[in-house]
């Protein structure tokens, strides 16, 4: 159960969170751009200090890393999560020894060395300015600034303003360490992964704890059905690009849905139409300002839609759980209608928003 | 009977859908297949990644093709999160929600 302390301040200031699970390499070297053009299943046009959110797919087509990417000046950043260190590396590596096997491409992982933080909230962009400069207000979503050694993106899955920050140890102790005092006067906590977690759930933010549960990975879902794929370019060829090819042409069966639940539903549990078994819920988590439970279900065809209340969970030993399939997202984020020229923490008390909850 | 309210229901969702797939493709020029627009792919910044001005583009294919006109400035905010808000957006002109 997500803390209301932290789901209260990732919608309304700030929240603050140490990246552990995030993985990052740097590509440089000939042959580098190749060498993530078959890695990702994204067309990879991107701008110096630009990034993209992309995948990185298994050779079944199965999500193998949920990704972003940053051009540098002449390296490629990558950050990744899912798998381990090391099941990345050996990734890479596997995909340079098979496709590239002649390119002097150079994969340095970089998390020894380097520590990865995270700022999302409303008043993010508050907080992370004040802890690192103000240029940071004039950068656009998908966008990265360096500061020194150190460079913050403007990405996140909350659904908020939200700011990663990567920089070599020392260096983001000290940032850290600014960002909690900043913070402090800003509303703003210290947050756990699985808060951002909810938010993501919230959002309609792809998340690769959707598929850690055994249920996610028992399902075989690709971007079909996890209705990914606009990180997909289907004229390329990069890993998993034929298995995905064959299950485009013979049709996807499921797709995941956002639902809402006024009493626990959990990962795993059935969801049923009348008698009828019709999907598998994914993931579930309550939502503290919602005040009900939300979650992702892989739902047959026929129902995969928002705006059906009919639908039951089914647990062991309790009543079932009427589910209301909706469009995402599920909060009327706060982000959508702040400006950093017009708004502030200090002032949010006199600023009007709509409601937050979507009814 | 539920079952076939339900059927009633996704089938008008999919016309809607179908068209607002054909209005997003021509307005912003995408060069991928209708069913590659998934519905709950967001319009702005991952997802689509459109601009203002393509927000623009899209409001004003939605007064012309589908006789949708969006005044109000919030409304218009929150219909623009995602292909399924434009689709709840046009149902809620006239049409019913589902069972």
């Amino acid at each position: 159960m997500v803390p209301d302390a932290q789901a209260r301040a990732l919608r309304h200031s700030a929240g603050l969170s140490r990246l552990d699970h995030v993985r990052p390499l740097r590509l440089r070297g000939d042959g580098a751009l190749d060498l993530l053009d078959a890695l990702t299943s994204s067309r990879l046009f991107i701008r110096e200090n630009e990034m993209l959110q992309t995948l990185f797919l298994d050779q079944e087509a199965r999500p193998f890393a949920d990704v972003l990417v940053a051009q540098e000046e002449d390296a490629w950043l990558v950050l990744a999560e899912g798998p381990t260190r090391e099941a990345l590396l050996a990734h890479a590596r596997r995909v340079k020894d098979e496709r590239f096997p002649g390119a002097a491409v150079e994969i340095e992982d970089l998390a020894p060395g380097h520590a990865l933080l995270g700022v999302d909230g409303p008043y993010a962009w508050e907080v992370a300015a004040a802890a690192l400069g103000p240029d940071l207000l004039g950068a656009p979503y998908l966008s990265f600034v360096r500061f020194g050694d150190a460079s913050c993106l403007r990405a996140g899955k909350t659904g908020e303003y939200g700011y990663v920050v990567l920089a070599p140890r020392p260096r983001a102790e000290e940032i850290w360490t600014r960002l909690l005092e900043v913070g402090a006067a800003q509303g703003a906590e210290q947050v756990g992964l699985e808060a951002l977690d909810l938010c993501a759930l919230e959002n309609w933010h792809f998340s690769m704890r959707v598929l850690e549960g055994s249920p996610g990975r028992a399902l075989d879902l690709t971007p079909l059905e996890l209705q990914l794929q606009w990180r997909v370019e289907s004229q390329k060829e990069f890993v998993g690009a034929e298995a995905l090819r064959a299950r485009r042409a013979a049709g996807a069966k499921a797709r995941v849905t956002c639902f809402t639940a006024g009493a626990e539903v959990q990962a795993g549990q059935p969801v049923e139409l009348g008698p009828a078994r019709v999907g598998t819920v994914l993931a579930a988590a309550f939502s503290p300002l919602r005040r009900d439970w939300v979650g992702w279900a892989l739902l047959d065809l026929h129902v995969a839609w928002p705006g059906i209340s009919a639908m039951t969970v089914a647990g062991a030993g309790v009543p079932p759980v009427a589910i209301a399939t909706r469009t995402p997202p599920v909060l009327n984020n706060r982000s959508l209608h702040i400006d950093p020229h017009r708004h502030s923490y200090q002032t949010r008390d006199r600023d009007e928003f709509p409601p937050l909850v979507v009814t | 009977m539920i079952e076939a309210e339900i059927a009633g229901y996704v089938e008008r969702r999919k016309q809607v859908l179908d068209r607002v797939r054909r209005m997003l493709q021509v307005s912003l020029g995408l060069v991928r297949e209708l069913d590659e627009i998934d519905p709950d792919t967001s319009l702005f910044g991952t997802g689509l990644g459109i601009d203002s001005i393509d927000a623009v583009e899209i409001l004003i294919a939605l007064d012309n093709e589908l006789q949708v006109r969006i005044e109000d400035p919030l409304d218009r905010k929150l219909s623009l999160r995602s292909v399924n808000a434009l689709v709840d957006r046009v149902l809620a002109e006239g049409a019913p929600r589902g069972p």
